[in-house]
């Protein structure tokens, strides 16, 4: 199982040992990293050299040289982070990072700068104690394993020849300006012995073909794949859900494999000694919001190094997309020459032609025009030091909303920047400048400088923007209060959960980062090495993975392949009965665990349909549970029937037998006494007092078609709760209590409850506590708003809508509260002549309990308001009686404490 | 006594029996029915030598006098239920007929055999789909510019409709990529830059 990368997606041929996830998995190990760029490919590299065993999770896929062919439209959607469509929630800001195996190492443009001593300082002074010997060790250590060197002569194109020669010519009161070569991490390919350095192909883009650039790919996490020492594990198109832990001590994380339409394939459970957040800036915020970890702190603080271009137009062929696009920088006005706040740096950079057309501010004709002149281009960007004012949040549906305005510094510095570079292209013969401004897209003459300065200044949001550099969101820094990490990246408040990567940089460092983000990730995973004894052991657990003794986290295809190779226990057949009561009776037939938050309920077998995501199991999950309820005879023999919860008047009669069927071995046959069931039946195994797997067939016995596999369970937990079971917690004064306006503080996510499954998120509730005062707000999917009018007593606690109905909660856990959106109680009854009606129209067996309400069929005449009989309560719309209020219609629901 | 015994092993590359696999036989009715709801003979875990034996009637799979032998085949399971081996289906094989009615495979892995896709790139379609839904997601209509998010839309469509072909290539005289677009079926593609042959 270990040293190979895994993924969802197959191919012919990969140059890693690569195979196929076709089932869930579960993993205990030393080490779990999420995140396999900059920082993750490092940590966990390190972790497998020391001995210790390791999983790295990364969202993206697996993609070698040979798959990276170059053309944007092959290449974006599978190595950029949703597919390039990444941006800030007002869509103002393009934001560009890597999204497969290697993160933005694999796509970045192999600029290394070291961190400068200017920032080490800064950040020292804000509390982060790693000493500048320590970055420099680190850096070096770095810089040797990825081949780190100063681009040569021959590797600088034309528009980086041009770009120097600008800032040779350029003065500033008569004095030259700053400016040299980049360095870069390029070097031996490991797939082609003949290339030996850069091919200076120029789509660093869009990956290397050539595997000549060090990216973590075909550096550290290569060598830990072909470390015989090494156990280290690698999976791919794997998107984290949760980090779960307990009392400060991070047991595992619960990751999903995803295919390329983002379904759901496979799930990971990975339980670890030690849990590291690499995901990068905004993903590594985004996984500390949906796991509920550090507070309101977590994803403020984000700086994005926006950076406009601006491209000078010259009469001969430049051919800027020949060569390596960034290999030369002007120094001169940013944090490498000593400018402690804002500044810039010159970039030398070019872009292939798609990017390139998105980037030219103009359309039609004009564009076009622009366009035919792009072999006659030189381009460069002005990549700002801003100031950490973006905030990463979570959306409705769980993914990083980003937000970020520039700030009047960063405004400025763009406005600057991009005057500079005007000038400079003018210096050097250029005949025109196209520029990233909408308003100003054009300039033929040095005179129209200001012009374009001013558009800068006076309407910032005509500027296209780019960052491929987002930092912040979870700072360091040694304030518990002001910072979400250490100086050894640890989480406060955490034994073994650790965020390393761009995200955790208290201010934007001025220049490309990925050189710091290595050398920090050095630093850190030699910290936790040292560390390695305070770490706990690991706590073995499933999750929510399929398994054997949890069918109901199976999808379809793994219940009938465990069936398949399962046997039967039959000792457990006599088991099978259920308890006689018809009615929850806590601690009798029915028991909730505050705790683990497991149900036990014995009243009847609840069915559980497949995992799968499909329409029709979707369906069948909401609308069509079921469960069977068994009487005991004999030791052979029990009686039962099989109740959908949707119409909760047919009950459809069985016999249980245990017999031997050919391909299934011994098996519990449910065979149903009454048409039209009895064309029908069920091939049942238990396996374990509380657990059965079954195949549900149409057709004669032994021969019948499959139709579904399900199971059923006795025992399951919170996120399965049934309407029933909800009642039964809201109404024990023992499960469940009116919570406190200050116990109900904060921000809830909420899941219907229908008779059978819980929905995913449908409703957000904000309970916004201040000076005695409760402001209650919710968003229902995302698309109805508004408040509500909190009422509190003793038993209650009640918020009004405008609606006829109203919500009512009870606190379960400070982090679980069960509630009900209903209506008034009232005694009047209704709808039952409808029921008679359906009877005489399909005259099909009536269970016992609807005997009470047909009787009062024949004595109700009229239909006086919508009041429902409880039997006719559908999927999610409960009916509740009660002998002396009456009966009310209402939905339930499950909160989870999201903030 | 058994109209039929099926009989087999199952060994390993190097010849080792492998066991703790589960074989089961089928009649293949795909001939008949399209719907492949085929009949099952039996279903044995195999021995530690790494043997088998499946024994079964006429009456398991005759569905009237269509049917007068069976047409068998096996499907290996590993110890999760996964299918790891089907074999070719062996037409109307007689009882008396034991070399139709054995079986001896070779397998190279345990693992489910997941068939290859020939195009990584095959999905992409459905990747920036994906992508556009969750930008829907967290796109902020409250802080938007109208005007600027339509002229992005339209900047991309025009980029992605234009741009990304090869006849608009010629046209700017954009020498683009460098290497087949699918090069690891050409093994040997050059990786000399055209410019730098020129």
């Amino acid at each position: 199982m270990t040293n190979y990368v895994y993924g969802v997606e197959s191919f012919e041929k990969r140059a890693e040992k690569y195979k196929v996830v076709t089932h869930d998995l579960v993993r205990n190990v030393d080490a779990c990293v999420i995140g396999s760029g900059a920082a993750g490919a490092i940590i966990a590299t390190k972790l497998a050299e020391a001995g210790k065993s390791v999983v790295l999770l990364e969202r993206g896929g697996y993609y070698d040289g040979e798959s990276m062919n170059q053309r944007e439209e092959d290449m974006i959607p599978l190595l950029w982070k949703n597919a390039a469509a990444n941006f800030t929630s007002n869509l103002r800001l393009a934001i560009a990072q890597g999204s497969c195996l290697g993160g933005s190492t694999v796509i970045n443009d192999a600029v290394c700068f070291r961190m400068p001593d200017l920032v080490i300082e800064q950040w020292r002074a804000t509390g982060v104690s790693i000493t500048k010997k320590e970055w420099d060790q680190a850096n070096d250590e770095v810089s040797k394993r990825i081949n780190v060197k100063e681009v040569t002569e021959d590797e600088l194109n034309a528009n980086a020849r041009k770009l120097r020669e600008a800032c040779e010519k350029f003065r500033i009161d008569g004095k030259p300006i700053k400016h040299w070569n980049n360095r870069r991490n390029c070097g031996p390919s490991f797939t082609d012995p003949n290339l030996t350095k850069c091919v200076k192909c120029g789509f660093c883009h869009l990956g290397c073909h050539y595997d000549t650039k060090q990216s973590m790919l075909v550096t550290y996490i290569h060598d830990a794949l072909n470390n015989p020492a090494a156990n280290y594990t690698a999976y791919c198109n794997c998107e984290v859900e949760r980090i779960t832990y307990e009392d400060g001590v991070a047991t595992g994380v619960d990751g999903i494999f995803r295919d390329a339409s983002g379904n759901e394939k496979f799930r990971i459970r990975v339980n670890a000694k030690l849990v590291v957040v690499s995901a990068g800036a905004i993903a590594s915020s985004n996984l500390l919001h949906k796991s509920k970890i550090g507070g309101e702190k977590v994803g403020k603080g984000l700086a994005v190094h926006p950076a406009p271009f601006v491209m000078g137009h010259f009469k001969g062929e430049i051919r800027g997309n020949q060569g390596i696009p960034m290999s030369y920088t002007c120094h001169e006005f940013g944090v490498t020459n000593g400018i402690k706040k804002g500044g810039f740096l010159i970039e030398s950079i070019f872009l292939p032609i798609f990017q390139m057309a998105i980037a030219i501010p103009t359309f039609g004709a004009d564009h076009f025009r622009m366009m035919k002149e792009f072999n006659n281009y030189t381009m460069a960007g002005i990549m700002v030091r801003d100031e950490p004012v973006g905030e990463v949040s979570m959306s409705y549906g769980g993914s990083p909303k980003v937000r970020y305005e520039l700030s009047a510094q960063t405004i400025n510095d763009m406005a600057r920047g991009m005057g500079i570079l005007a000038r400079m292209w003018f210096d050097v013969g250029a005949t025109s400048i196209i520029t990233s401004h909408r308003d100003v897209p054009e300039i033929r003459t040095r005179a129209d400088i200001p012009k374009l300065k001013d558009a800068v200044r006076n309407s910032p949001d005509g500027l296209m923007l780019g960052s491929a550099h987002p930092q912040g969101g979870n700072k360091m820094g040694g304030d518990e209060n002001e910072s979400t990490v250490d100086s050894d990246c640890r989480v406060f408040g955490f034994k073994n959960l650790y965020v390393c990567d761009a995200s955790v940089f208290p201010t934007a460092l001025g220049v490309n980062p990925q050189l710091t983000v290595m050398a920090l990730a050095t630093i850190t995973a030699n910290r936790m090495v040292k560390n390695w004894n305070s770490f706990p052991k690991v706590k073995e657990s499933l999750g929510s993975t399929c398994h054997i003794s949890q069918p109901r986290f199976c999808n379809a295809e793994t219940i009938g392949e465990i069936f398949a190779v399962m046997d039967h226990d039959a000792k457990l057949f006599p088991k099978l009965a259920n308890s006689a009561e018809k009615k929850p009776a806590i601690g009798k037939n029915w028991s909730f665990d505050s705790k683990t938050l497991r149900i036990y309920n014995d009243l009847y077998w609840r069915g559980f349909y497949a995992r799968d995501t499909d329409a029709l199991t979707n369906l069948l999950r909401y609308f069509g549970g079921f469960y069977k309820k068994f009487w005991k005879v004999d030791d052979t023999t029990h009686k039962g029937i099989t109740h959908p919860f949707e119409t909760q008047i047919v009950d459809a009669k069985s016999i249980a037998k245990e017999k031997e069927v050919t391909g299934f071995g011994k098996v519990i046959h449910l065979e149903y006494e009454d048409f039209p069931f009895s064309t029908a039946y069920d091939l049942l195994k238990m396996v374990d007092e509380n657990t059965i797997i079954g195949k549900a067939f149409v057709g004669p016995f032994g021969k019948g078609r499959e139709l579904f596999n399900f199971s059923m369970s006795r025992a399951y937990d919170v996120d399965f709760v049934s309407e029933e079971d909800l009642i039964t917690i809201f109404n024990s004064n023992e499960l469940s209590h009116a919570p406190t306006a200050r116990e109900i503080a904060g921000r809830w996510e909420g899941m219907l409850v229908s008779d059978s499954a819980v929905t995913p998120r449908a409703q957000i509730f904000y309970f916004d506590y201040e000076d005695g005062e409760i402001d209650m707000r919710y968003s229902f999917a995302n698309m109805l708003h508004g408040r509500s009018d909190v009422r509190i007593t003793d038993k209650l606690f009640r918020f009004d809508d405008p609606t006829p109905f109203h919500d009512e909660l009870r606190m379960v856990t400070p982090d679980l509260v069960v509630g009900r959106w209903v209506t008034e109680w009232s005694s009047e009854d209704a709808l039952q002549p409808f029921i008679e009606d359906f009877r005489r129209i399909l005259p099909i067996p009536f269970s016992s309990a609807a005997e009470p309400f047909l009787d009062r069929i024949t004595r109700t005449l009229n239909v006086r308001g919508a009041r429902l009989p409880k039997e006719a309560g559908v999927s999610f719309l409960g009916v509740e009686e009660d002998k002396i209020k009456g009966t009310r219609i209402g939905l339930s629901y499950v909160l989870k404490r999201i903030a | 006594m058994p109209d039929y015994v099926i009989k087999g092993s199952l060994k390993d590359a190097k010849g080792q029996p492998i066991t703790n696999v589960k074989v089961q036989a089928n009649d293949s009715d795909q001939q008949w029915f399209e719907d492949r709801n085929d009949d099952f003979l039996g279903n044995v875990w195999v021995k530690s030598d790494g043997t088998f034996e499946i024994p079964f009637d006429s009456k398991q799979f005759q569905e009237g006098w269509l049917e007068g032998n069976p047409d068998i085949y096996l499907l290996i399971r590993n110890s999760s239920g996964e299918i790891v081996h089907q074999t070719e289906i062996r037409i109307g094989v007689k009882p008396s007929d034991t070399r139709n009615l054995t079986f001896d495979i070779v397998l190279d892995s345990l693992e489910k055999r997941i068939e290859p896709s020939a195009d990584p790139y095959a999905q992409n379609n459905a990747r920036v789909l994906a992508a556009f839904a969750r930008l829907g997601d967290v796109f902020d209509i409250r802080v938007s510019d109208t005007e600027r998010v339509l002229k992005l839309l339209t900047s991309a469509v025009n980029a992605w409709s234009l741009y990304t072909r090869e006849e608009m290539w010629k046209v700017i005289k954009y020498d683009g990529p460098q290497v087949p677009r699918y090069p690891w079926k050409e093994p040997k593609h050059s990786h000399k830059l055209g410019w730098d042959r020129q």
